[in-house]
């Protein structure tokens, strides 16, 4: 079953075209990657699922129903949550704060009640902060809740943001390099993470990612970008022996000689 | 030796208690023995600074800062012939810790550059001005205008509303854009605002232009009338409970990360659903209501206002107290309001006081073009240079609340640490 689908999407940036006319249907409860050279609108892609870019042509659908020209938030409402390549954390807040600001969509304190300081205010904090603290421990960080989250280490923070995203509770997640910058040792507890997820959870996953082996070893289906385009789809092992991904990935000589 | 002191002092409560009660007993009675002395009144006001780093439960620094505040300042400064002047000093502080808390919101919390601030004082100057004076017949028919000071209480809350509308029409195309552009742009409608005053005597005549409103209703509560500074001071103070109070429940809550969150990261914050406008609406909504509400006080208690008080200058002396106290420190916001406060007041005015005896004597020649009270914008820029440069975060840096994790573990124990279904539709998955 299709949970998330692009349909002729085009975004164009002045005379750069970022994606390029792509058609793609994410199947629920899996785990989809993206690959694709550097530059080839992989975190385009993201942008425009979530939001933050609007399509110049086309469509995308979330469960049948279309999101395109919505705000952000509106999607995030809709169930899209994401990480991102160049981490964006609420830097100056506390890890356990940017969990609860991922759980924004799940509280409902308004101005009044929280000035009123109602009793369904005070439980909801304390529920929340519980909540919070659960999510952290599932990611390994929950020994540094109180620490300010511009301070933690590389890794640490890119786990931060897996929580902070899965926080909102989404029916689809977006990945946007989780591995980059991490150690082998990091990498490894990553892609336990993601299985560990996607396996206690219907969560729909997609992945951007360059480290080859975590993508083969995460990733049901594959779609390869190039140039804004599409060049090809399949399982990782089809992915593999494809000869158009070859080229894009090593050049044309590569593919010769090969 | 001076080390082992502290550490000693640290240690034990009691030490602290008696230096405490040592020390404001000492500045009371220097308070009250003595005529007028700038000196005293600043160590027995900063008590409640000594206060703050006693390391007492919360409830009881705010009982103690409350009696200090209700009794003991009134009271010392009750000796001598100069009660009024002192209260009048406090009452200002009290205006201007309120502003600055509310400015805080918007820049401290949200982090929107607001270099417009006192347009919000202004409107809630103005709301009670033109109401309690003649000046609403102007444009408005009915008996029941002027309304009488007992109108006043009412007021507070009307004046912090109007300035939260005012908040939101202003936010709704200023909030469009971001960073330097929109200091600039509110800069543009701060001023804005005064002129609008100031030209709002025709075609119809509702703020009386640049003559102002004069003869504004004293507040009175049964009969009752508020006219003396050291009464006004038992306003603020109240009015104060009450901002500190929502600025305290506000600053940890949904609302308070939402903002603190898009100050952080805008697009991330977006993306965790927190929806932008609306968000930063509410800041500017809540941040003007604070100032709106000291504006009617201020208005009660000058009884006459007119477009002067509201120049960009008082906006940048308020953003200069969040920024020297800590952006987004409530603590160090009250104390950063003080300081300025106090240094525009008093210890300026003192020095260019005491530099004119010296003139006067023949002792040293300042130039009246130097003299200190006339130089506040020249110490403003220096002070801020030397903050950004010494002290980024100011006086007394916002800290982040840190929970309890022994209780959270605690909390977290008897349940499964296993992750219970985070998509929300409990079918299928979890096989
Ligand atoms: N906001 C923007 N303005 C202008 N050009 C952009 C913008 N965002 C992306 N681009 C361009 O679109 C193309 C695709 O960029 P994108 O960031 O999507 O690549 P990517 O596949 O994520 O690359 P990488 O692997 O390096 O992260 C690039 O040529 C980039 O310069
Ligand atoms: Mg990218």
């Amino acid at each position: 079953m299709t949970i998330l689908k692009v349909a002729g999407l085009v975004k164009r940036f002045g005379g750069v075209v970022g994606m390029n006319g792509v058609d793609y249907a994410f199947p629920q409860g899996a785990i989809s990657a993206i690959i694709g050279p550097n530059g080839s609108g992989k975190t385009t892609f993201f942008n425009l699922v979530s939001g933050i870019y609007t399509p110049d042509e086309g469509n995308i659908e979330l469960e049948g129903k279309s999101i395109v020209k919505l705000k952000p938030d509106r999607i995030a409402r809709l169930g899209i949550a994401r990480t991102f390549q160049n981490i964006r954390l609420f830097g100056k807040m506390t890890v356990l704060e940017n969990v609860l600001c991922g759980m924004h969509l799940q509280l409902k304190a308004g101005l009044f009640g929280t000035l009123l300081h109602l009793p369904f205010v005070k439980r909801e904090e304390a529920g929340a902060a519980l909540e919070a603290y659960r999510l952290l421990e599932y990611v390994g960080l929950a020994e540094f809740l109180n620490e300010q989250a511009d301070s933690l280490p590389y890794g640490a923070q890119r786990r931060l943001e897996i929580a902070r995203a899965m926080a909102s509770k989404p029916k689809v997640l977006l990945l946007d390099e989780p591995a980059a910058g991490m150690n082998p040792r990091e990498t490894l507890e990553l892609i336990e993470l993601i299985k560990r997820i996607q396996k206690e959870t219907s969560l729909t996953i997609l992945l951007i990612e360059h480290d080859m082996r975590l993508v083969m070893g995460l990733a049901e289906r594959i779609m390869v970008l190039d140039y804004g385009t599409k060049i090809a789809e399949g399982t990782p092992d089809e992915i593999r022996a494809n000869p158009k991904v070859i080229e894009a990935y090593l050049g044309k000589s590569a593919v010769a000689k090969g | 030796m001076m080390d082992k002191l502290i550490t000693g002092l640290q240690g034990s409560k009691y030490a602290q208690a008696a230096l405490l009660a040592l020390f404001v007993a000492l500045t009371c009675a220097w308070v009250f023995l003595m005529d007028k002395s700038v000196v005293a009144f600043l160590l027995l006001l900063s008590s409640l600074l000594l206060l703050h780093y006693t390391s007492f439960p919360t409830k009881i620094k705010w009982a103690v800062g409350g009696v200090m505040l209700l009794l003991v300042v009134p009271f010392a400064t009750s000796g001598g012939a100069s009660h009024e002047a002192y209260m009048e000093v406090a009452t200002q502080c009290g205006i201007f810790i309120a502003m600055a808390l509310g400015l805080n919101v918007v820049v401290g919390f949200a982090g929107l550059l607001d270099l417009g601030f006192v347009a919000f004082f202004a409107v809630g100057a103005y709301t009670y001005a033109i109401f309690s004076t003649p000046q609403a017949t102007e444009f408005m028919s009915g008996g029941w205008l002027p309304l009488t000071g007992s109108y006043f209480w009412l007021f507070i809350f009307i004046g912090g509303f109007i300035a939260s509308l005012f908040g939101i029409l202003l936010g709704l195309p200023v909030l469009r854009v971001k960073g330097d552009y929109l200091a600039i742009v509110t800069l543009g409608f701060g001023e804005i605002t005064r002129i609008i005053f100031n030209n709002l005597d025709k075609p119809v005549n509702i703020t009386n232009g640049a003559l102002g409103i004069s003869s504004i209703q004293a507040p009175n509560l049964f009969g009752y009338h508020f006219t003396f500074p050291h009464q006004f001071y038992f306003i603020v103070i109240a009015i104060l409970a009450l901002v500190i109070l929502c600025v305290k429940r506000l600053e940890h809550s949904r609302l308070g990360r939402s903002w603190k969150a898009i100050r952080d990261n805008e697009i991330a914050a977006q993306s965790s659903g927190i929806p932008l406008i609306r968000t930063k609406l509410t800041a500017f909504a809540v941040g003007a209501s604070f100032s709106g509400m000291m504006g009617v006080v201020f208005a009660a208690k000058q009884t006459f206002v007119d477009p002067t008080s509201f120049t960009y200058l008082e906006s940048i002396t308020i953003l200069v107290m969040v920024l020297l106290g800590g952006m987004g420190s409530v603590p160090g916001v009250i104390l950063g309001a003080c300081v300025i406060t106090l240094l525009n007041l008093q210890v300026l005015t003192e020095i260019t006081l005491w530099l004119n005896q010296l003139t006067m004597q023949g002792i040293i020649k300042v130039p009246h073009a130097l003299s200190p009270s006339k130089m506040q914008r020249f110490i403003f820029g220096a002070v801020l240079i030397l903050f950004a440069i010494f002290r980024p975060n100011g006086l007394i840096a916002a800290r982040n609340r840190k929970v309890d994790e022994g209780r959270l573990r605690a909390a977290n124990a008897p349940v499964s640490a296993k992750l219970r279904d985070p998509s929300g539709h409990g079918e299928g998955g979890s096989s």
